[in-house]
């Protein structure tokens, strides 16, 4: 099946010719998506940044040799980006060898109500303690929207695979944030009991 | 598309249908429409987990950050004319050329003008030696 016209390649071959207005036209339809890429991989709003920041280096060197076809212009930030956070989240473990990590924030307790703000962090802080792998699987499919044919391709792994992750992923989070939802926390002990 | 395939979706994608494989999409809403009860059984845990993720801010770009970023853009490339611009050389031959015709022109005619004014002169003034003698060689 072909593959759709990129979106952005019109884009790209003005970035490609120093044109002003299509730097910052690309830096306002991308720099949102993979800051927030970079912010749920990773979780800390600075590295953040480096990230987001490093990876419109590497596009504005990439844009004169672009060749469209071969993959979507949007799909390769996003491998550039994810490529990123692996080395800054290999560079952590490297170092929470050496020094063990703070235990995470339990919460405040589930009767004393949650402002958006703390639910938001609690949620944020779950999907840091997700395996790297299961958090890029949920990452890719549920906030950058990506296919999964494309968020398999950017893993470098099959579709079934994918969804085994988004699955394993998806079911972790139910339970360590079953205390946010009403009766929750008993259907998710019953998925653990049954081992689903 | 049986309940086992349309938990499974759900479980991995969530509940919203867009996020869902487009190969499936129809099979999974056509689903949805035969048995919407047990459908809506199925896709309950998954609702709240999407709920759960949509908690989590979106971060917003400052503006240091998205201006730093432009920054680092592309500049405009130079307007580079190749050296032997065929156009160029015949525009500013075909000036240089009118220039020339224009000098000639200009000269030949100043210098025609310089020489009937001479002329003229000459004829005055030899019109005027006339007039003197004669009026030397008259007697009083």
């Amino acid at each position: 099946m072909p593959r759709a016209p990129d979106p952005d390649e019109d884009l790209i071959r003005r970035v490609a010719r120093g044109d002003p207005a299509a730097v910052q036209a690309l830096v306002a339809r991308k720099l949102p998506r993979l800051l927030a890429l970079a912010r749920r991989m990773l979780g800390d709003p600075a590295e953040a940044e480096d990230v987001a920041q490093e990876t419109f280096l590497r596009a504005w060197k990439q844009a004169p040799g672009w060749i469209p076809g071969a993959a979507r212009f949007d799909t390769w930030m996003h491998r550039v980006a994810l490529n990123l956070c692996y080395d800054r989240l290999r560079q952590r473990r490297e170092v929470s060898m050496a020094e063990p990590p703070d235990r995470a924030d339990e919460g405040p307790a589930p009767d004393r109500g949650l402002e958006a703000a703390q639910l938001g962090a609690q949620v944020d802080r779950a999907l840091q303690a997700l395996p790297a792998r299961q958090r890029e699987a949920i990452v890719l499919c549920h906030y950058q929207e990506l296919s999964n044919i494309d968020a398999a391709d950017l893993m470098g792994v099959s579709v079934e695979a994918l969804e085994s992750l988004l699955s394993r992923g998806r079911r972790s989070l139910r339970i360590s944030l079953a205390q946010l939802a009403p009766g929750g926390a008993k259907s998710a002990r019953g998925d653990e009991r049954h081992g689903r | 598309m049986d309940a086992e395939r349309f938990e499974a979706l759900a479980a991995a994608y969530g509940a919203e249908p867009r996020r869902w494989p487009v190969a499936e999409r129809a099979a999974a809403q056509a689903f949805m429409e035969a048995d919407r009860a047990g459908a809506e059984r199925l896709l309950f845990e998954s609702r709240l987990v999407d709920a759960m993720l949509d908690a989590s801010p979106v971060p917003a770009a400052s503006v240091g950050l998205r201006d730093a970023i432009i920054a680092s853009g592309p500049q405009p490339r130079p307007d580079r004319r190749p050296l032997f611009d065929i156009g160029r050389w015949a525009a500013a031959g075909a000036a240089l050329a009118c220039a020339c015709v224009v000098g000639i022109v200009a000269g030949a005619g100043a210098v025609q003008r310089i020489t009937a004014d001479g002329q003229a002169d000459a004829i005055i003034a030899d019109a005027d030696g006339v007039v003197v003698l004669d009026e030397q060689e008259m007697p009083g």
